[in-house]
């Protein structure tokens, strides 16, 4: 185990990334393809990157569903902290067995069944009492909300149930109202779980293409609606590009929380050696 | 009980989860000043009378008042005591100086004021150079001064400590156990310590209850505990003890004389609790309260036979051989067992020096052991 990394190993994870990166390395290489062909290579060129820029269409759709999911993030993020929060915490409720069971259900849930239920929902709403007028963003993001928070709770729900009841408990032991506590002591320890949700609930809402498709209005085309209308039509290489800038984007973020969580487990690591010095 | 009201009186509480009775109908006073030690194992129901106390758990019936108030329905957050936890419970994301202050900033208490007292207490524990770190930075002995000056500083009536010791090495628990009696007595503020662990209670208490199954077995100091324990669970609980079961045969005065069938012996014994011939009873005697001699069958005349009637030389004592030795330094652990062939486990104290490490007594050597009727305690159950 501890000898030399055995061939067989190293040539499975080799294949493994290869097939996890070839693709995408592969797409953006042809993003600086000069060709208007997707599969004919046309030697290099920044063509599509100008293109892209020059392209209202492809920017006001990334624009949305950057919007949306910013929007369907935090808000979801919030609800599900408190959905999360009144499942673990909050002693017994009436129906609470329920809310629990509902609050997964859209886990479970087919994303068309969801799109078409949403959608049922919101012409009923716009016949009754008129609201929402139009559909388009705003519905999109209600409907987004909807999902994603089942996700936020269940990742708060994990981190609660794991957590240590005591430090609640100091906290009111020492003079903190319930409400205190929650403010003091829970968000504090649930923060990090609550960036993974918005994380999530952000990837969710920009990926999603069915339930959006459901209950979008004329004028509101999030950006996998657009890709997937223009595969139809026939791709043109500036998607391409803009699925380039859209990784290497995501790639410097990565980097960059990679790089911050380095520099603290350093400083941290530095601590504990500065106090092995003092004793 | 003494002539001021008990700062603490808890009146038949219990406390049931389910059918689970976790603490079952006690009744307490605590006095203002007291160290007082809940012993048991696992699962007797300490922890959850602390939690009570604190008011994390609601009791199933009965009250709890502490100076004369009723505390009932009264919210952790308003009650005039504090707990340090097991886990400590530090808030992992305040620096230590945040986590000793929170109680006064939940109190109103100004800045300026908050940071003398904080400094004032850290002093106490010998904790300022160490006031900027995160809890997760300190060793385990500095978080449990974090915690207990967390608790302190609101200058609770009671304080309430879960195991205080219990996440510490044996080195430092005896240490600490020094310091915490001594911070008590300093403050004069009433501790209610649970601990599992019975040398930690004997030295710290000033009162013990020894708890099994939700009840208090035994109330008192540790001094009655140990050597006055009223049943075979309380003298089994606390250090260790020779049992021996048997018939009363004779009685006169105090003096009773027990028949044991296993070992067709008699042993006298000191008692003054009411007892009849022909009572089923335990005679219960503490390792360190035999005494051992080595035995030399050639100047012994009358040596196998026990004395049984001589009620004024009043000495039990026994011929046996050595079956196990265990050397623990200051002193040395003996099973020793008799002719009749009942095993006692004897302490004797090395005072001896021995270079070559050969001792007095060894393996297998015949030797005579013996004990007074007034060191041995007579059980009814």
């Amino acid at each position: 185990m501890y000898g030399k990394r055995s061939k067989f190993l190293t040539t499975c994870l080799l294949l493994g990334f290869t097939f996890l990166y070839l693709p995408i390395i592969l797409m953006a290489i042809y993003s600086f393809n000069y060709s208007r062909l997707l599969p004919v290579w046309g030697g290099w060129s920044t063509r599509w990157y100008k293109e892209l820029f020059n392209s209202p269409e492809v920017w006001q759709a990334t624009l949305l569903s950057l919007k949306i999911a910013c929007l369907t993030a935090t808000i979801a993020m919030i609800l599900g902290t408190m959905a999360g929060i009144a499942i673990v915490r909050v002693r017994k409720f009436r129906g609470r067995t329920l809310f629990t069971g509902m609050i997964s259900a859209p886990l479970v849930m087919p994303e068309v069944i969801t799109g078409l239920s949403l959608l049922l929902l919101f012409i009923t709403l716009q016949q009754t009492i008129g609201w929402p007028q139009r559909r388009g963003m705003t519905t999109i993001t209600i409907a987004h909300i909807t999902f994603a928070m089942a996700f936020v709770a269940i990742i708060i729900q994990s981190r609660l149930t794991s957590s240590d009841r005591s430090l609640e408990e100091a906290a009111s032991d020492l003079g903190a109202k319930p409400f205190r506590v929650l403010f003091d002591i829970t968000l504090p320890m649930l923060a990090p779980g609550m960036i993974a949700g918005w994380l999530l609930a952000f990837t969710l809402s920009l990926d999603d293409l069915i339930i959006a498709s459901f209950v979008t209005g004329p004028g509101s085309t999030t950006l996998p609606m657009l890709i997937y209308s223009r595969i139809r039509l026939g791709l043109k290489p500036d998607i391409n590009a803009l699925a380039t800038v859209m990784i290497g984007v995501v790639a410097i973020v990565v980097l960059i929380a990679g790089l911050l969580m380095y520099l603290q487990a350093r400083r941290s690591r530095a601590a504990a050696k500065a106090e092995a010095m003092d004793s | 009980m003494s002539e001021t009201s008990p700062l603490i009186s808890i009146r038949g509480i219990t406390k049931s989860f389910g059918n689970f009775i976790a603490v079952d109908n006690i009744d307490l006073d605590i006095n203002e000043g007291e160290l007082f030690v809940l012993l048991g194992g696992s699962g007797c129901g300490k922890t959850t009378l602390l939690r009570m106390l604190a008011g994390f758990e609601k009791p199933t019936s009965g009250t709890i008042s502490i100076e004369g108030s009723d505390m009932t329905g009264v919210e952790p957050y308003a009650r005039p005591v504090n707990m340090m936890f097991q886990s400590y419970a530090l808030f992992p994301h305040m620096s230590v100086e945040r986590n000793v202050g929170y109680g006064l900033k939940r109190e109103g208490v100004a800045r300026a004021e908050r940071k003398k007292r904080v400094d004032e207490m850290l002093e106490m524990v010998e904790l300022e150079q160490f006031s900027k770190r995160k809890p997760h930075q300190l060793s385990g002995g500095q978080r449990q001064r974090v915690a207990l000056a967390r608790c302190l500083i609101k200058r609770p009536k009671v304080l309430l400590l879960d195991e205080p010791l219990g996440a510490l090495d044996k080195r430092l628990r005896e240490q600490t156990q020094f310091e915490l009696m001594k911070l008590q007595d300093r403050l004069g503020t009433t501790f209610v310590v649970v601990t599992h662990d019975q040398e930690e209670a004997m030295t710290l208490a000033t009162r013990i209850a020894v708890m099994d199954q939700g009840k208090f077995v035994q109330v008192g100091t540790p001094a009655e505990i140990y050597e006055m324990p009223q049943s075979r669970f309380v003298a089994d609980f606390i250090g260790s003890i020779n049992m021996i079961d048997g018939v009363v045969k004779s009685i006169s005065g105090n003096t009773l004389t027990i028949h044991a069938e296993s070992d067709d012996a008699n042993y006298t014994v000191e008692s003054n609790d009411q007892i009849e011939i022909g009572d089923q009873v335990s005679l219960a005697i503490r390792p360190e309260k035999i005494h051992v001699d080595a035995y030399d069958a050639d100047n012994n005349s009358n040596p196998s036979e026990q004395k049984s009637d001589n009620t004024d030389k009043t000495d039990n004592r026994f011929i046996g051989t050595i079956s196990e030795m265990a050397y623990l330094g200051g002193t040395s652990t003996l099973r020793v067992t008799t002719r009749g062939g009942r095993v006692f486990q004897v302490t004797s104290t090395n005072r001896k020096r021995h270079l070559t490490g050969k001792h007095d007594l060894d393996w297998d050597d015949q030797v005579e052991i013996s004990f007074s009727p007034s060191n041995a305690i007579v059980l009814k159950s």
